[in-house]
């Protein structure tokens, strides 16, 4: 029986979740189905909205993490046994 | 090659050979994601800088002492490691994390701008702007599914589990916070593209 497509499937397909056949068939009922093809339309401009901001830590905080990543050194001894040392 | 084109395991490989670009990349690569998944999980702002840092210093070290041992697999362990962070967190305090969103914290008050083009700045800053208050206006239940599926990248069906919910549910949100986002540009006549 052929799989019914709801908007939300569109959602699905948008985020890439759904299988290679799966998206196949949405691709090709979008060619023949305006309303399908207009929601993709307007899911895909919502989408790239959302992607003109982004969720990121503050500058603090990523900057303390690069520069805690240049002064963290680890030596091994000849014991085998490591010893942590931070460099300023 | 630049580094923005190499495979996380390559990129871990440089840094533990000593170059300090890797760490960086990877840093740039995956910080939305995993403080995204950090701050739906804690919802405070403070503590998900807190955790975010804590994760990325355990990443250093363990790199560093060469006992890291998951190669190309880098995002799944950095989310694994925040997530034992949050948890080792709350149970110190003895307190379960909230999933709903509290009327004193709001997930876009941490939002920032992407790194633009400087003649499309002001444009941009607005458009911004625009799009943090039209997403502060959802229902909580939809400005959650957006997060998590949008900046935590989330699937849907891990969606549903963490918020018991349907999957058809998570999607319903989902499909109404795109819609009402709509709506409000259209009622604010708001213009969100750029020249």
């Amino acid at each position: 029986m052929a799989k019914t497509f709801t908007p939300d499937f569109l959602l699905q397909y948008t985020y890439g979740e759904l299988s290679e056949k799966e998206s196949l068939e949405v691709e090709a009922l979008c060619n023949h189905d305006l309303y399908l093809r207009d929601e993709l339309a307007l899911i895909n401009e919502s989408k790239s909205m959302l992607d003109e901001v982004e969720l990121k830590p503050s500058d603090k905080t990523l900057n303390y993490i690069l520069s805690f990543s240049k002064a963290y050194h680890v030596s091994e001894l000849e014991s085998g046994d490591q010893v942590e040392m931070i460099l300023n | 090659m630049q580094l923005k084109q190499w495979e996380d395991s390559e990129l871990v490989k440089a840094y533990q050979q000593g170059n300090k670009k890797g760490l960086e990349e990877l840093v740039t690569r995956h910080r939305q994601r995993i403080y995204a998944y950090i701050l739906t999980r804690v919802h405070d702002k403070d503590l998900a800088e807190d955790l975010f840092q804590d994760a990325f210093i355990k990443v250093i070290k363990t790199l560093k002492k060469g006992r890291y041992n998951e190669e190309g697999k880098f995002l799944p362990w950095v989310l694994r490691i925040s997530h034992n962070l949050i948890i080792d967190h709350f149970r110190r305090n003895k307190r379960m994390p909230m999933m709903e969103t509290t009327e004193d914290f709001d997930i876009f008050d941490v939002i920032s701008d992407a790194g633009l083009s400087a003649e499309n700045q002001i444009i941009k800053d607005q458009i911004v702007q625009d799009v943090r208050k039209l997403i502060q206006q959802l229902p909580a239940e939809q400005k959650e599914v957006l997060i998590m599926r949008h900046y935590a990248e989330m699937s849907f069906k891990d969606i549903a589990e963490q918020t018991g919910v349907s999957i058809n549910t998570a999607l319903g949100r989902m499909r109404y916070a795109l819609i009402n986002l709509r709506k409000l540009i259209e009622e604010h006549n708001m213009n969100m593209t750029l020249s």
